[in-house]
């Protein structure tokens, strides 16, 4: 087969979704290029840490079906791990510049993913035999407790005082004004998406779904349902890790407010809204409601009313369990299974209809 | 050699023993019908073999291999596979999915060759698919391997569940009431179903309250009342058991 | 010695309201199976209302409003009845259409509605400490508490009576659960909601009765804590919320004497936990006996059954 005919066949393959797909991340890419405001790049950015945090957490919410109320704490263990090499160990104990060690930020994305799936796993161990919501009960108490901690523990994390931390660079190249941070969370956030979208439509994906829809089925059908559970709580806690690195360097600092109860609750909402155990769910959920709250930030009666935004969440969490709980977007699900082939040869079909009875 | 071998099986729930020290085995290509009155301990009899519960007491072999007590997933993957009373179907995935589900324990794709889409992942996903829509085929579920489980007839519902259920690659299936709600035709059907897959190598054991399907279609049948075994035989001696018409007299159930 | 009772005596004090909370999550767990968040936010509602009722007036969304200014004793009981009125439309609202979903709806919708009630709340009275009258009851006129003196240890009255109304709300509670038929509905729907139902019994009504009596003993938990604390804060509610589902779970779930115990248990450890250890980690001592429970023992103290059926 020729290359021409192998593209030609690859771009037919991919459909209106496809193209969509391409085409936004296209836009996304060009964007900054027509945006001169540092403004609205920063909100771009934050919409995508958002995009990749809510992609993360739906793996546990919208596929297993189980509910994480303290996401922010993976986070958290993400920024402060980064954190605290960087300036508390390396800086502050050995004096080694932060500019020379400028490729532990990109080794330490996927380390403090590593150590965020880690903390995951952990926390949702003792749930395992217990009913699904104990689950939300144990997180939430994490995410207390790292707040807790962080704000206490002052020798490692300078408590309420925070840690400064540099920017991300490559060898002197640093992502320090608006544009570069975007293109480079642009960059983390398609990675990210493409990673969840390949795990999702894979056996695995496959299989907590099956946990959501049935959990005694599941196991039932050779499910190691105790182990697919624990590994949704450490892939979807990853990338909350990689966020949490990413989000320190890009605000240059990490201190306990940043990681709020109410965080962790605004993930929730954003999956919710767009909804799901549906990829692109979580992703219209974020665009939408942090555009909207960043927007929003300036007003002056946002301002004064800061508590409008949790009546605002509280009410959409509310309204779209009673009244729409497949989300904004829910009626696009995920097809768990790889592109089906186009042509179904009966002469396959014969052949593995064979395969069922030569058992 | 038996496929399975049930010896001084007993389960109790708190106060109630629901199943009673019961001694039962099958053996190769043969079909069992286990029946007996509402309450009787059968659902129990089948969840404590698939490992849904732990024996209280007493021992389970699978192919000489001890399985009490041993996880429903790990059950399965040795060669044992179920259908439900109440229907238990993925309801928001799609029927071709529910069977790939099945297939789960049957491969090997974890999250690395997954995100890398290796070829053998790919191999295996698409073996996968082709062996799932032969299954539907093969229940007569042909036309719709699109669909939401949910949105299936519930005939149709029942067929999925076997069809999920043999694309775990089991040596013995159990089906758990598989014509309940079902039309005479549909019963019809499903009696030609259970025989063909036993024809082609199955060993089946099958609980059921259609005498004349279990009727029909066992070589043996075993009776529970009360978690105990009451009776065991062809067909025809067990119509003609006094104890079995007892037990169902005495109950005033169907017979 | 006289500090260790002087802990154990506060402890008791908190503990009280723990178990008062508790009783909402374990009831309402015991007959649907889900965690209401939003009984510490009406827990808070308790505590703002009372201050309503007790004062002559107080700002509302930015208004001034005029209140009756009530004695404390008739103020919590007014609170308890638009509490209770309250949850039985929470229910109402945010849950009851969930009835038959998937549990993660339903919990989601109660982690929302708590969001919602907490900012709500911030709206009405706004996000800093609203003062709570003095009670005046246990007050002596140099205005410093009453007290009792026991082997010099200082128990003030209002320990007592804190402690005191606690308990007999306990023992009304477990008699009308026990001893009366809709108690004894309720028992059944905790048993088994379609065989209830099945058997006459109004499952919704009495899922509502349960709101009620969450509600209402959250509400008297909240004014009882704005008598020892003298302030109502909108967020004053989520974390006594979530430990007295931790001593719901800690006493076993479903339990009503469980909720007793394990809110008293709770109270008793922070209180020390927060003297002899740390107080800076005060509210991590309840989260890390939630996570040394679930691994432990999962059934609580008194036993319960909380994990999945087949
Ligand atoms: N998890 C459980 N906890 C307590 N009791 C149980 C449990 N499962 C089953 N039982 C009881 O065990 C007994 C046997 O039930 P089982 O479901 O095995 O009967 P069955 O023979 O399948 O009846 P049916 O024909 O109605 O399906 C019944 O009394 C039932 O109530
Ligand atoms: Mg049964």
């Amino acid at each position: 087969m020729s290359i021409a005919s192998r593209i030609d066949q690859r771009v037919r393959g991919l459909g209106w979704y496809g193209a969509f797909v391409i085409a936004a991340v296209a836009v996304a890419m060009v964007l900054p290029l027509v945006i001169d405001s540092a403004r609205w790049l920063t909100l771009l950015t934050i919409v995508l840490i958002y995009v990749v945090l809510a992609s993360g957490l739906n793996i546990v919410v919208g596929f297993t079906g189980l509910l994480d109320l303290g996401y922010v704490a993976f986070y958290a263990v993400g920024g402060y791990y980064t954190a605290i090499l960087f300036i508390q160990v390396l800086e502050t104990r050995f004096g080694v510049a932060v500019s020379e060690v400028w490729w532990l930020f990109w080794v330490n994305l996927l380390v403090g993913g590593i150590l965020a799936s880690i903390a995951g796993a952990i926390i949702g161990y003792p749930t395992l035999r217990l009913r699904g919501d104990y689950l939300a009960i144990m997180t939430l108490a994490f995410g207390e407790i790292i707040r807790i901690v962080a704000n206490n523990w002052d020798a490692v994390t300078r408590g309420p005082s925070g840690i400064s931390v540099p920017d991300p660079a490559v060898a002197g190249f640093v992502f320090g004004d608006a544009r570069r941070l975007y293109w480079l969370i642009l960059g983390l956030a398609i990675l990210s998406v493409f990673l969840i979208s390949r795990v999702i439509r894979s056996r695995i994906g496959r299989a907590w779904t099956a946990i959501r829809e049935d959990e005694i089925a599941a196991e039932a059908m050779g499910i190691h349902t105790s182990r697919y559970k624990l590994l949704s709580y450490a892939v979807g806690a990853f990338f909350a890790g990689v966020m949490g690195v990413f989000f320190a360097h890009y605000l240059n600092f990490v201190h306990p407010s940043n990681f709020k109860l109410m965080e962790s609750i605004l993930m929730v909402s954003l999956v919710v809204l767009g909804g799901m155990g549906n990829l692109i769910g979580p992703i219209a959920g974020a665009v939408l409601w942090i555009s909207l709250q960043e927007y929003l930030r300036d007003f002056e009666f946002i301002q004064a009313h800061p508590e409008v935004r949790g009546i605002a969440m509280g009410a959409v969490l509310v309204a779209m369990m009673v009244l729409r709980p497949q989300g904004l977007l829910g009626s696009r699900r995920v097809a768990l299974e790889m592109r089906p082939r186009t042509v179904h040869q009966s002469e396959q079909e014969r052949q593995a209809v064979a395969d069922v009875r030569s058992r | 050699m038996a496929v399975l071998d049930v010896t001084g099986l007993s389960k109790s729930f708190g106060g109630l023993t629901a199943v009673n020290d019961v001694d039962f085995h099958v053996d190769e290509q043969e079909i069992v019908g286990l029946i007996g009155p509402n309450g009787a301990g059968k659902t129990t009899f089948f969840n404590v073999i698939t490992g849904v519960y732990e024996p209280s007491e007493g021992k389970i072999e699978f192919l000489g291999t001890s399985i009490a007590g041993r996880l429903p997933s790990q059950v399965t993957k040795l060669g044992i596979a179920r259908t439900f009373q109440n229907i238990r179907l993925f309801n928001d995935m799609t029927a071709l999915e529910n069977v790939m589900v099945g297939q789960h324990c049957r491969m090997k794709t974890n999250v690395f060759s997954a995100i890398l889409r290796t070829p053998r992942a790919l191999r295996e996903e698409e073996q996968v698919r082709d062996k799932a829509l032969a299954l539907l085929d093969y229940v007569g579920l042909k036309g719709h391997p699109g669909e939401l489980a949910m949105n299936l007839p519930y005939g149709s519902q029942r067929r999925l569940e076997i069809a999920r259920a043999m694309a775990t690659d089991p040596q013995l299936l159990f089906l758990d009431e598989p014509a309940a709600g079902m039309n005479p035709q549909e019963t019809e059907d499903l009696m030609r179903l259970i025989r063909r897959i036993r024809d082609e190598g199955m060993t089946i054991i099958l609980i059921e309250h259609d005498m004349r399907l279990v009727m029909g279609i066992s070589d043996r049948i075993v009776v529970l009342d009360h978690g105990e075994k009451i009776a065991e035989g062809s067909p025809d001696v067990v119509r003609q058991d006094p104890k079995v018409i007892e037990a169902y007299l005495g109950h005033a159930v169907e017979a | 010695m006289d500090y260790l009772i002087q802990q154990l005596l506060n402890g008791l004090m908190l503990g009280s309201l723990y178990a008062l909370i508790a009783v909402g999550y374990t009831m309402v767990y015991g007959i649907i199976e889900l965690i209401n968040f939003a009984f510490g936010e009406l827990f808070m509602f308790g505590a703002f209302i009372s201050i309503a009722m007790m004062v002559d007036s107080m700002a509302i969304f930015g208004q001034q409003v005029n209140f009756p200014g009530l004695h404390f004793l008739l103020a919590v009981p007014i609170a308890m009845a638009v509490v209770a009125g309250m949850g039985v439309a929470i229910d109402r609202i945010a849950y009851r259409p969930l009835r038959n979903a998937p549990r993660l709806a339903a919990l989601i919708s109660a982690i929302g509605m708590s969001i919602l009630l907490q900012n709500v709340a911030q709206a009405m009275f706004g996000s800093s400490q609203v003062f709570f009258p003095d009670i005046g009851m246990f007050t002596s006129d140099n205005g410093l508490p009453k007290y009792i003196t026991v082997s010099n240890a200082q128990i003030t009255y209002l320990q007592i009576f804190v402690v005191a109304v606690t308990v007999a709300a306990m023992l009304i509670l477990n008699f009308f659960v026990q001893r009366t038929r809709i108690g004894r509905a309720m028992r059944a729907a905790a048993q088994d909601k379609s065989t209830s139902a099945l058997m006459g019994v109004n499952v919704n009504r009495v899922i509502a009765i349960t709101f009620i009596i969450g509600s209402a003993m959250g509400a008297l938990a909240g004014g009882m804590y704005g008598a020892i604390y003298h302030f109502a804060k909108p967020d004053m509610g989520f974390i006594p919320g979530l430990k007295a589902f931790i001593a719901a779970v800690l006493g076993g779930i479903g339990n009503i004497p469980g909720a007793f115990l394990g809110g008293i248990t709770l109270g008793v450890i922070e209180s020390l936990g927060s003297a002899y250890i740390s107080s800076e980690y005060r509210d991590a001592f309840a989260f890390v006996i939630l996570i040394l429970l679930l691994i432990f023992k999962p059934s609580g103290l008194l036993g319960s059954h909380i994990s999945e059926k087949a």
